[in-house]
C-alpha cells in the first residue's frame, strides 16, 4: 500500500511517498504565492517518480502552515507532530528535534514510540530561521547556501547581539562598515542563532541526542554553532527538509492501519 | 442537540452574543439613562464600594482595532492592553466614563495611571495601592487604609457612602460570583452544554453592566442550560484545558480553540475562573469585610502572599484538564515570569502545556491554531500511549 505525506511550509513545499516502510520518491519546490498549487505540485511530482498515481494512495496527509489550505488531502496534522515522527523514524534514538523552518523555529521533544512529549515554538520573530538567514545572506551579498561554508573558514566571529531580524541586519552591515571580515560576520550571525535557539529549547527537556530537521539544518554553519551551544553533536537526517512530508506519510500509513 | 455552537445553545447566549459584539454599549446605554460610570484596570480595585456608591464601575479591556495614538506615551514593550486602554482614553472613546481607578498592579499599570491622568483629562481618577503582600495583618492594616482614603475620595465625588450600602454592594458581588462559579462548576459538569468563548464572556459581561443586571441574566443563563438536554455525538467530545493568563478577551481564539476541538474547562483568567473564587470573610465592619474580601481571593502574580503555584497547580488537577494553555499578553512581566516554574510543575504532573502570547490589534490566527492543534495531537498521543 502506498502513503504520502505532503509538507507545505512558508518557503518551501515537499511530498514523500511511501511503500509502507520504504520511502519509494520524493519532491520539492518552492511554495510561491499559491500555496495550494504548491502543495498539489509536489505530490504529482512524487507520485510521478514513484510511478504511482493519486489513486494507488491508500491516505494522504498534509502539513506545514499550508495544510489548511488544501483540498487533495485525508486529513491533516499539525508540522511539529509530523517533524517528530519523521525523525524518530530516522533515528529512532533521538529524543530532541530541532526544527528550523522559513519562519518557525522549533524544540521538540518525544517519547519512546516517537510522539511529542512537549514542544516550544518561536513567537512571531524570525531569528533563526530560513528567512532570517535569507536576510543576512542578502545583505551580505552572498549566496544562502555558501553561509555554512564561508563560516568555517572564520578564525574570529565577530559577536553580533541582535537576534531581530531587523536589528541584526543594520548590525550586519555596521560590521561590514567597521571592516570585519565576512567569514567573522557570518560566523557571528550563526552563533546568534545558536545562542537564540539554545534559550528557546531549554522550556523543554532536552536529550543529549539532538536531530535537526528543517532546510536550516543544510547550513553547516548553524549546524557547528548549535553543537558548540549544546556541547553535544548535532545530527542531521539525509533529508533534514523532508522530515516533516516523511512524518506526514508515516502518520498516513499508521492511520490507515487504524481503520 | 449538537454541542459547542458558541452564542447559539440558548436565548440567553444569544443575549450575550449580541452584547459582545459591542461590549460597552450596556455602559453607554447606563450613562444615557443617566448612571454615572467609572473605569478601573484591574480585579484589585474594589468594585463593591464604588457600586456602593451608586456608581456603576466598568473594567476596560483591550480591543484589536489597530492603534496609533498610544506611541507617543507608552514605550513599545508595554502590553497591548495598556496601549489599546490608553489609545482609547486618548480618543475619547471612553465618553460614557467620569474617570478612572486604577489597582496598583504591575509596573506598566502603575506608570499607566500616571500618563492617562495627565494626558485624557478625566474629571475622576483614583490609584488605590493595594499592598504588595495580601496576607498579615500589616497588609490588612494597610489595605484598609487605603480603601478608606479611596471611599473619601468617592464620597467627595458622589456623595456619603454608608455602611449599610457597602454590605449591600458586598452582597451583590458575592451573589453574583457564586453564580459564575455555579456556571463553571456546570461546565464542569457538562461541557457539552456551554463552548469556553460563551463560558468567559458570559463571566466577563459582568464587568461591563450593572452587577445586579448580570447576576438576573446568570440566573437565566443557569436556567436554560440547566434543563437543556445535550448528548455529545461520537468525535464531538472535546479535549478538556485549562487556560492560565491575566485578561482573555480574544474570543475568535477560544472558537478556533473548539472548532480545532479543545474546551477551557476551567481557568485562571482574571475575567473568568479566577474571578469566579470568591472569599466571603467571617462578620466584621463593613470595610474591614472588604479588605479581608479583596486579600483573599485568588491572587494574580503580580501580588505575595499565600502560595499561587501550588493553588493554582491543585486547581489543574482539580479540573480534570489534560492539558494547560498559557494564554499571555506579550510583554506581560508578571505572568511572563511565573510561566517557567509553573510551566516546570505541570511537567512534574505530565501535564503537557503550551504558550500563546498575543497583542490586541495583531494576532496571527494560524499561529495560533498550530500550537493548539499540536497540543490537542500531543494529548492524544500521550493518550495512546497510556
Amino acid at each position: 500500500m502506498y502513503f504520502a505525506g505532503v509538507d507545505i511550509g512558508s518557503i518551501t513545499a515537499k511530498a514523500v511517498v511511501l511503500d509502507n516502510d520504504t520511502i519509494l520518491s520524493t519532491s520539492l519546490a518552492r511554495t510561491g504565492h499559491d500555496s495550494r498549487n504548491a502543495g498539489r505540485m509536489v505530490l504529482e511530482e512524487a507520485l510521478g517518480e514513484a510511478g504511482i498515481s493519486e489513486e494507488d494512495l491508500a491516505k494522504v496527509i498534509a502539513t506545514g502552515y499550508g495544510r489548511l489550505n488544501v483540498d487533495f488531502t485525508d486529513e491533516k496534522v499539525t508540522e511539529i507532530t509530523c517533524h517528530a515522527r519523521g525523525a524518530h523514524f530516522s533515528l529512532p534514538d533521538v529524543r530532541t528535534v530541532i526544527d528550523l523552518g522559513g519562519q518557525d523555529s522549533k524544540g521538540i521533544a518525544i517519547g519512546d514510540n516517537g510522539k511529542v512529549i512537549d514542544f516550544v515554538m518561536n513567537d512571531k520573530c524570525a531569528a533563526g530561521t530560513g528567512r532570517f538567514l535569507e536576510v543576512m545572506a542578502a545583505a551580505l551579498q552572498v549566496d544562502l547556501g555558501d553561509l555554512g561554508s564561508i563560516s568555517r573558514e572564520s578564525k574570529d566571529p565577530a559577536p553580533i547581539s541582535s537576534v531581530c531580524t531587523v536589528f541584526a541586519e543594520s548590525e550586519v552591515i555596521s560590521r561590514v562598515a567597521e571592516g570585519v571580515l565576512k567569514t567573522d560576520i557570518i560566523a557571528g550571525i550563526h552563533k546568534a542563532i545558536a545562542s537564540r535557539i539554545f534559550a528557546m529549547i531549554s522550556r523543554i527537556p532536552v536529550n543529549e541526542k539532538i536531530v535537526m530537521t528543517g532546510g536550516v539544518a543544510r547550513n553547516s554553519g548553524v549546524v557547528d554553532a548549535l553543537e558548540e551551544r549544546f556541547k553535544t553533536r548535532i545530527i542531521v537526517p539525509g533529508m533534514p527538509q523532508h522530515m516533516g512530508s516523511l512524518g506526514a506519510a508515516i502518520i498516513a500509513r499508521e492511520r490507515s492501519n487504524e481503520t | 442537540m449538537k454541542t459547542g455552537v458558541p452564542g447559539k445553545m440558548c436565548d440567553t447566549l444569544s443575549t450575550l452574543f449580541d452584547m459582545r459584539q459591542d461590549p460597552y454599549s450596556g455602559a453607554r446605554s447606563l450613562h444615557a439613562a443617566g448612571r454615572s460610570i467609572l473605569g478601573y484596570s484591574c480585579s484589585y480595585v474594589p468594585e463593591e464600594l464604588i457600586y456602593a456608591a451608586g456608581v456603576v464601575p466598568v473594567r476596560i479591556l483591550g480591543d484589536n482595532k489597530q492603534r496609533v495614538a498610544w506611541g507617543g506615551h507608552l514605550q513599545n514593550y508595554c502590553c497591548s492592553l495598556s496601549r489599546s486602554t490608553l489609545d482609547m482614553a486618548l480618543n475619547k472613546e471612553f465618553d460614557f466614563v467620569d474617570g478612572f481607578v486604577f489597582g496598583h498592579t504591575c509596573d506598566t499599570m502603575q506608570r499607566l495611571s500616571d500618563i492617562l491622568r495627565i494626558n485624557a483629562g478625566f474629571e475622576f481618577h483614583a490609584d488605590l495601592v493595594a499592598p504588595s503582600r495580601l496576607n498579615g495583618e500589616a497588609a490588612f492594616g494597610y489595605m484598609l487604609e487605603e480603601l478608606g482614603e479611596f471611599r473619601s475620595k468617592l464620597e467627595a465625588r458622589y456623595g456619603p457612602i454608608s455602611d449599610e450600602r457597602i454590605v449591600e454592594s458586598m452582597a451583590v458581588y458575592h451573589e453574583n460570583r457564586k453564580l459564575v462559579r455555579k456556571l463553571y462548576e456546570l461546565k464542569k459538569r457538562s461541557p457539552g452544554k456551554i463552548t469556553s468563548t460563551d463560558l468567559i464572556w458570559a463571566a466577563t459581561a459582568g464587568y461591563l453592566m450593572d452587577r445586579a443586571g448580570h447576576t438576573r441574566l446568570l440566573r437565566a443563563l443557569l436556567d436554560e442550560l440547566e434543563s437543556l438536554s445535550v448528548t455529545p455525538e461520537p468525535g464531538d467530545e472535546k479535549i478538556p484545558l485549562f487556560g492560565i493568563g491575566s485578561v482573555m478577551d480574544q474570543w475568535e481564539f477560544l472558537d478556533m480553540m473548539e472548532t480545532a476541538g479543545g474546551t477551557f474547562i476551567n481557568d485562571d483568567f482574571c475575567n473568568g475562573g479566577r474571578y469566579a473564587e470568591d472569599f466571603v470573610p467571617g462578620p466584621d465592619e463593613p470595610m474591614a469585610a472588604l479588605a479581608r474580601s479583596l486579600m483573599g481571593r485568588a491572587s494574580c502574580p503580580c501580588k505575595h502572599g499565600g502560595d499561587r503555584s501550588t493553588a493554582l497547580i491543585d486547581k489543574v488537577k482539580y479540573s480534570g484538564a489534560a492539558g494547560v494553555v498559557f494564554f499571555l499578553l506579550k510583554y506581560c512581566d508578571p505572568h511572563s515570569f511565573e510561566y517557567p516554574h509553573l510551566k516546570y510543575l505541570l511537567g512534574e504532573l505530565g501535564v503537557p502545556s503550551i504558550l500563546v502570547e498575543i497583542e490586541h490589534g495583531a494576532v496571527s490566527m494560524e499561529s495560533m491554531r498550530t500550537r493548539i492543534e499540536a497540543l490537542l495531537e500531543t494529548i492524544k498521543g500521550l493518550k495512546q500511549a497510556r
